[in-house]
């Protein structure tokens, strides 16, 4: 899996996306702790559950490719397609991000929030139980770039590569989360732009080597693991 | 304009014998037997002062949101919740992992690894029952003390089944263990249950909303001119209080001092502010705008306008339809249907293939069983309608007289106050050749200010207009049903006589050729004669209401056909019926007007729009009884619909309202059937697996409240003019 750091850094420079839309609730997470070190802790049980989250989607997608490869494994390679489809949405998510693409509809920060009554419920809660259920449901929150990247756990087509794929990708989006949500303005406008683009151009590569791979699994036939260069190294 | 006969009679027994005639009173619930959080009728009777809620989700719902004002068991109830999300998320990840299970093992490693997520599953499970399972078990609980079976009772019992056979199954069986499935039934149920309770809360919205418009405390004037902020319920009839600027009104009540502009779009739908002074009647619930008000109450708060409507319109709602009774006659035998499926799934499964396959169908036929969206599809859509017509001043006390009206053939007008104001206006008088003028009209006035009569009113305005204004009143008057009024004058020795053509001759008043001009007219008359002579004759004429035409234009074009009903002579019915181009029926006696509505009944449904005091037996006697401009006076009528305003324009609206309402709840009916009878189908087929049914239902009720919330949503104003 030569993806696993490429998702990580993905997932690092992919905060910059999900500062806007997640980045408020990190900060109000944050808002209401009394110390800089009860703060911290908040951010990390709320990252956990955020993380937690990713993973079981990615533990669903990954079953759920395994299904799909299973019946129809006989027709076509699914995980090959997944991967093939995965990638491009990736692709089509950095384009967007490095400003190539005009985004159609809202932006992402007025997106309808499927979670957010709920959200709202456990933010103001004070114990930390109540944080880490706000980072479980966080990560229901509808977002492009998880959604690419829940399609791509879904064309590893195994449970625990799906959940481990997308906790990676969690994990690399914790660092900026939590210092955003520590300090609120972390990086200056010109770093975020910067941090942005070059998010915007690893989401790209990420997506396509996924094509890559989901072509050469379609090209070389029933035997991927084997014959995908870029799989296992 | 009607005979001065129909007019001047009306009795107040007749008014509550009429108002004691309601349409519904046999199917009618009592407001107490409403669901504490959503507000929706429940069935049978609880104990007074219970605390009742009509469903799973209400009760849930209600704790979430701390109905009852403990916020700190809300938030605990919120956690809960969440906590069950997250250990049933747990349990679904060990679970996929049971699922991609191979065939065969590589190593006792891999198959201890698989075992340990065999355990995991159990461990995780555990709390989520424990969460979630309490607030099931109690609903069940309540239900079967109230000696009936529910829902609730065989979702525990199936969830409990699972449980076990997985528990057992995985320390002593070895077989698949269910673990998923009572996880996530029971958060489903939950969710679902949950969602449910907050649509039927968004439907009843805006009769909460009326009830909001009453405000808490009152500005009581006591005799000593103090004023004190006092409880409402303190207030009663003949008090006196005051209303500032921006505050509502409390009570209906007449203005003692001051005057100011009243907005009371609120109550009747009229949009423009009107501007009340000292004499005139204030209606509760609306907005003084400006300038403080000094009003006396004519009512106490629980008897006033907004009072008694909120009270029509809950009292509408909690009756029943007959698509409730058809449901609730399904639901009657659906739950011992459903459960004789459920049980013979279980055997026939348990014994082809295994006790766990025969659980799983079994749940599976449970869960899709529930009869929530059967239930919620009449009075979700129901509520939904009535509620956003009381927000355009309609109110509607009737869902079957509303279910008729969607399906109605004819609409049947009464002319006079109706398609006309009812406010006639003095056209013409012409006078005998030796009547002083002055004394005439002065006689008329004095005689016409003891009735209520819309003749006589306008007699009164057209001599207040051409003398200036005078409160002189006759002496010793006597008001003689369908003749007219006998009086003693200042002006004039002995007795004089207001009435009719018919009752001159009776009373022995003779007339001059000069008077009797013009006989065969299309307008009304009204004599006036003192003296043994008739000394002048007021021809009226009446004004038709600006937005008749169109009205009848539109409901045309609904495919309604338009009657006018008149008691009034045939000329002037024609002449009218013309302008407006509707077909006309004249001559009329109010038990003709019965035979009319009957014939015109063998076409279909008919609906007679009137304005609630004349009419008050056709108005019963039609399929839909339509009252025009109750406007203060609702409960009176013995129309199952009340407008508050005069405004006809709300007539195409509503047509097109209660038709959208009809095919939202056949809709809902064919959906929520159809889905259970091809749901349970495929579940004891044991095609369904319990988690997707789970899914499933709560799609379906989703559906089913959107769908109908759709109805309560759509904000186009009331229709008075379209493009041609």
């Amino acid at each position: 899996m030569i993806e696993l750091p490429l998702i990580f850094v993905a997932g690092i420079l992919g905060t910059a996306h999900c500062l806007g839309m997640c980045g408020p609730f990190a900060l109000a997470i944050g808002s209401t702790a009394p110390g800089w070190r009860s703060a911290a802790q908040r951010q990390f049980v709320y990252t956990a559950g955020r993380v937690f989250t990713y993973g079981v989607l990615g533990a669903v997608a990954g079953y759920c490719g395994a299904r799909l490869a299973h019946l129809a494994a006989a027709i076509v390679n699914i995980p090959a397609i997944f991967a093939v489809l995965a990638g491009l949405l990736l692709v089509w998510q950095g384009l967007q991000a490095a400003g190539w693409l005009r985004k159609r509809g809202v932006g992402a920060a007025n997106a309808p929030c499927l979670a957010g009554g709920l959200m709202g419920q456990f933010l103001r809660q004070p114990g930390m139980s109540g944080v880490f259920l706000a980072g479980v449901f966080t990560g229901f929150l509808p977002c492009g770039l998880l959604y690419g990247m829940v399609a791509l756990a879904m064309s590893t087509h195994e449970v625990m590569l799906g959940a481990t794929t997308m906790v990676v990708f969690g994990l690399g989006t914790a660092p900026a989360m939590i210092l955003a949500g520590m300090s609120g303005r972390i990086m200056s406008i010109a770093a975020r732009k910067w941090l942005y683009a070059v998010a915007a151009w690893c989401l790209i590569v990420t997506g396509v080597v996924s094509v890559a791979r989901g072509v050469s699994f379609l090209t070389i036939g029933d035997k991927p693991a084997a014959g995908c260069p870029l799989c296992h190294p | 304009m009607k005979n001065v006969a129909g007019n001047l009679t009306i009795g107040s027994g007749d008014r509550q014998r009429v108002s004691g005639e309601s349409p519904s009173a046999a199917s009618r619930r009592s407001v107490d037997d409403c669901c504490h959080f959503c507000g929706l009728p429940i069935d049978g009777s609880g104990n007074i002062g219970e605390v009742r809620y009509c469903c799973y989700g209400c009760r849930f719902a209600a704790s979430v949101t701390a109905a009852n004002g403990d916020e700190a068991q809300a938030r605990w109830t919120m956690t809960r919740l969440g906590l069950a999300v997250f250990f049933s998320m747990n349990v679904m990840v060990f679970t996929m992992l049971l699922w991609s299970q191979p065939k065969e093992l590589a190593s006792p490693l891999v198959s201890a690894w698989y075992e340990l997520a065999r355990y995991a599953c159990l461990v995780f499970t555990l709390p989520v029952v424990l969460l979630l399972g309490g607030p099931l078990v109690e609903d069940a609980g309540a239900e079967l003390r109230r000696g009936r079976p529910s829902l609730s009772l065989l979702l525990c019992v199936g969830v409990g089944a699972a449980l076990i056979y997985s528990v057992w199954s995985l320390f002593v069986g070895g077989g698949h263990v269910y673990f998923e499935v009572a996880s996530t039934i029971l958060l489903a149920v939950t969710l679902g249950r949950w969602m449910e309770a907050s649509g039927k809360l968004k439907t009843t919205a805006a009769l909460r909303g009326l009830k909001q418009l009453l405000p808490d405390r009152v500005r009581l004037l006591r005799a000593s001119g103090s004023e004190e902020l006092v409880d409402c319920a303190e207030l009663a009839a003949g008090d006196e209080f005051r209303v500032l600027p921006g505050e509502r009104v409390v009570a209906d009540g007449e203005i003692v001092r001051h005057e100011a502009a009243v907005d009371e779009q609120a109550v009747t739908g009229e949009s423009l502010p009107v501007f009340r002074r000292v004499g005139d009647r204030v209606i509760s619930g609306t907005l003084v705008v400006d300038g403080p008000l000094e009003i006396r109450a004519t009512t106490a708060v629980a008897e006033g306008t907004l009072a008694r409507m909120i009270e029509a319109v809950a009292t509408a709602t909690a009756a029943r339809t007959r698509y409730e009774r058809l449901a609730e006659q399904i639901s009657g035998w659906f739950l011992p249907a459903v459960m004789l499926v459920a049980v013979a799934t279980f055997a026939a499964h348990a014994w082809r293939a295994d006790l766990g396959n025969g659980i799983l169908a079994a749940l599976a036929v449970l869960v899709i069983a529930c009869p929530c969206a059967l239930g919620l599809a009449t009075p979700m859509a129901l509520w939904a309608a009535v509620g956003r017509a009381a927000r355009a001043g309609v109110l509607i006390r009737s869902g079957d007289a509303f279910a008729a009206l969607a399906s109605a053939k004819t609409i049947c007008f009464d002319k006079t106050g109706t398609l006309t104001t009812g406010e006639a206006a003095v056209e013409m008088v012409v006078y005998d050749e030796e009547a002083v003028e002055s004394e005439v009209l002065a006689v008329a006035r004095a005689l016409g200010r003891s009735s209520n009569h819309p003749l006589a009113a306008a007699i009164v305005r057209y001599v207040d207009a051409r003398l200036g204004s005078s409160v002189a009143m006759a002496s010793e008057i006597v008001v003689r049903p369908g003749r007219g009024i006998v009086g003693q004058c200042g002006e004039v020795t002995g007795t004089a006589y207001l009435g009719s053509r018919a009752a001159m001759a009776e009373w022995g008043q003779k007339r001059a050729d000069a008077v009797l001009l013009r006989e065969g007219d299309a307008e009304s008359e009204t004599f006036v004669a003192w003296g043994g002579q008739v000394r002048g004759r007021f021809l009226f004429r009446e004004q038709v209401r600006a937005e008749a035409e169109t009205t009848i234009r539109l409901l045309g074009r609904l495919g309604l056909g338009c009657v006018m009903l008149s008691g009034d002579r045939i000329v002037r019915a024609n002449a009218l019926a013309r302008t407006l181009g509707l077909e006309w029926r004249a001559e009329l006696l109010p038990e003709m007007k019965l035979a009319v509505l009957r014939e015109l009944q063998s076409r279909g449904a008919v609906v007679m729009v009137g304005d609630g005091i004349n009419d008050a037996p056709a108005l019963a006697a039609a399929d839909v009884g339509i009252a025009l401009g109750s406007g203060t006076d609702i409960s009176r009528h013995s129309a199952q619909i009340c407008l508050l305003t005069s405004d006809l324009g709300r007539l195409p609206w509503l047509v097109e309202l209660a038709r959208q309402t009809q095919r939202t709840i056949r809709w809902n009916l064919v959906w929520a059937f159809g889905y259970n009878v091809i749901g349970i189908g495929l579940a004891a087929a044991g095609w369904l697996h319990p988690v997707v049914a789970a899914i499933a239902m709560g799609l379906s009720s989703l559906l089913v409240v959107t769908n109908s919330l759709a109805l309560a949503g759509s904000d186009a104003a009331p229709v008075t003019e379209v493009p041609t």
